[in-house]
């Protein structure tokens, strides 16, 4: 009887700690995220037929881009994207060009600065091993418009300029379709910067590694980031 | 003695809801690992590698440029999870749908079927057609299914794919093809067909509706 009860209580502490181990993946990468409130948000291009204006919903944005040390857990944890073996398909022969190996980030890299020279479909890889996803270009739009912008550079480090979206070819497929006036077709055509932005996007490919690209993550606000990663394991 | 009940009764009853628990979340695992599996061994028939391993590593022996290198499960018509590299070894004639498109694809499904009219019958057993859909709200297995039988493709050189927006998009990426939602829930969409080889490298596009089926067949023949 004794002896029953010890083994119960044996197992149960080795199941919690089990449990607490699966979860602790997750949990890592949850408190840096920032709650963006749903709104209207201008679209620069507009599209035949729609409104002009469209909703976000609310979602959770990364306070900071993914940096080099975060990559490189994910690296650790998926060889396929090492250095040495991701396949050109999904990344150009820039990719992670200034680290010094495949888990290496050798003297010139700083660990806290953001990571760049990483393709989408790596960014995308990234955000779903991390149990989130990127921001669609309405998302990253809408929060960094003028109300939101402090609340998010205050933990950014300025080096990354731009960063990938989900749906940076979707941004693409609007302006090229928008393309002919140039700016004749856009809502505020004195939004130097999101020109900049889209004329950027508009001339990625997805498997482009760029010096002063990065990405950070996203997350919708009702999903249970521990059960994802556990049904996608 | 009493004091142990005590405090063996939630102890067991937690040890209960804990293996209930892992269960639950072992069971989830290993159905994925039979999908996967059962799809390594459709894809892999007569070829003597290990299916287990090949999963780990996910890219089998496809070059660097072929999309088989994409990992993502997709569910055919009638409901089977498939990964892209079931087509590997066939010459592969693959376009991006929405089955509600009311315009374009129809026409894309019509060039192709005339395409595969005209290819001569010893030919066409190296090739298969594959419609992917860019709808997955929308187009579940049983409604592709249904498509299939409106449009009346032969399925033993047709399959029909359905699977997740990050699926869809990671797709659309490989091969350049750009989609957007409107309000009403339609799509403007590229007009693409994309010839592969038997390798899942891309080969040759067709961009456009008015290409003849001479013309497509001479592109596939390239």
């Amino acid at each position: 009887m004794k002896l029953s009860a010890l083994n119960i209580t044996l197992l149960i502490i080795a199941l919690t700690a089990g449990l607490l181990a699966n979860s602790k993946s997750a949990s890592k990468f949850l408190p840096k995220m920032i709650l963006i409130s749903g709104g209207y948000y201008l679209p620069l291009f507009k599209d035949d037929g729609e409104t002009a204006k469209e909703f976000v919903k609310s979602f959770y944005l990364d306070s900071h881009p993914i940096t080099n040390a975060e990559y490189l857990e994910f690296v650790k944890a998926n060889s396929q994207w090492r250095k040495s073996k991701v396949k050109r398909i999904f990344a150009d022969a820039n990719y992670l060009r200034e680290w010094k190996g495949d888990l290496e980030l050798g003297k010139n890299v700083k660990a806290n600065d953001p990571v760049c020279n990483v393709s989408w479909f790596a960014a995308n890889a990234y955000s779903r091993w991390a149990g989130k996803r990127l921001p669609t270009v309405s998302e990253w739009e809408f929060a960094f418009s003028k109300n939101l912008i402090d609340k998010i550079e205050k933990l950014n480090s300025a080096k990354t300029f731009y960063e990938w979206t989900f749906d940076f070819n979707e941004s693409n497929f609007q302006a090229s379709s928008a393309c002919g006036g140039a700016g004749s077709s856009a809502n505020d055509p004195t939004n130097y910067a999101a020109f900049l932005r889209f004329s950027f996007r508009n001339s990625l490919k997805p498997n482009y590694c760029l010096e002063d690209l990065g990405f950070r993550c996203a997350s919708g606000i009702h999903v249970n980031i521990h059960d994802k990663i556990l049904s996608e394991r | 003695m009493k004091n142990y009940l005590i405090a063996f009764i939630p102890a067991a009853l937690l040890a209960l809801a804990a293996f209930t628990y892992v269960d639950v979340v072992n069971g989830n695992s290993s159905k994925q690992g039979n999908q996967i599996q059962s799809l390594q061994t459709r894809s892999t028939a007569g070829d003597k590698e290990d299916a287990c391993c090949k999963v780990e590593e996910g890219t089998g022996n496809h070059s660097d440029k072929s999309i088989y290198q994409l990992k993502s499960v997709w569910k055919d018509q009638d409901g089977n999870s498939v990964e892209l590299k079931i087509f590997a070894g066939k010459k592969i004639v693959l376009a991006m749908i929405y089955t509600s498109c009311p315009t374009a694809c129809p026409v894309i499904v019509n060039n192709m079927q005339k395409l595969e009219a005209v290819i001569p019958q010893k030919e066409l057993k190296k090739c298969h057609f594959v419609l992917i859909s860019i709808d997955p709200q929308r187009d579940t297995p049983s409604r592709l299914k249904q498509y299939a039988v409106e449009k009346q493709l032969d399925m033993r050189r047709w399959t029909l794919l359905t699977g997740s927006k990050n699926n869809v998009a990671e797709l659309a990426e490989l091969i350049g093809f750009r989609y957007k939602k409107n309000s009403n829930g339609n799509f403007i969409h590229s007009n693409l067909i994309t010839f592969l080889d038997e390798d899942g490298v891309i080969k040759n596009q067709s961009e456009g509706l008015g290409q003849s089926s001479n013309v497509l067949l001479s592109i596939l023949n390239k």
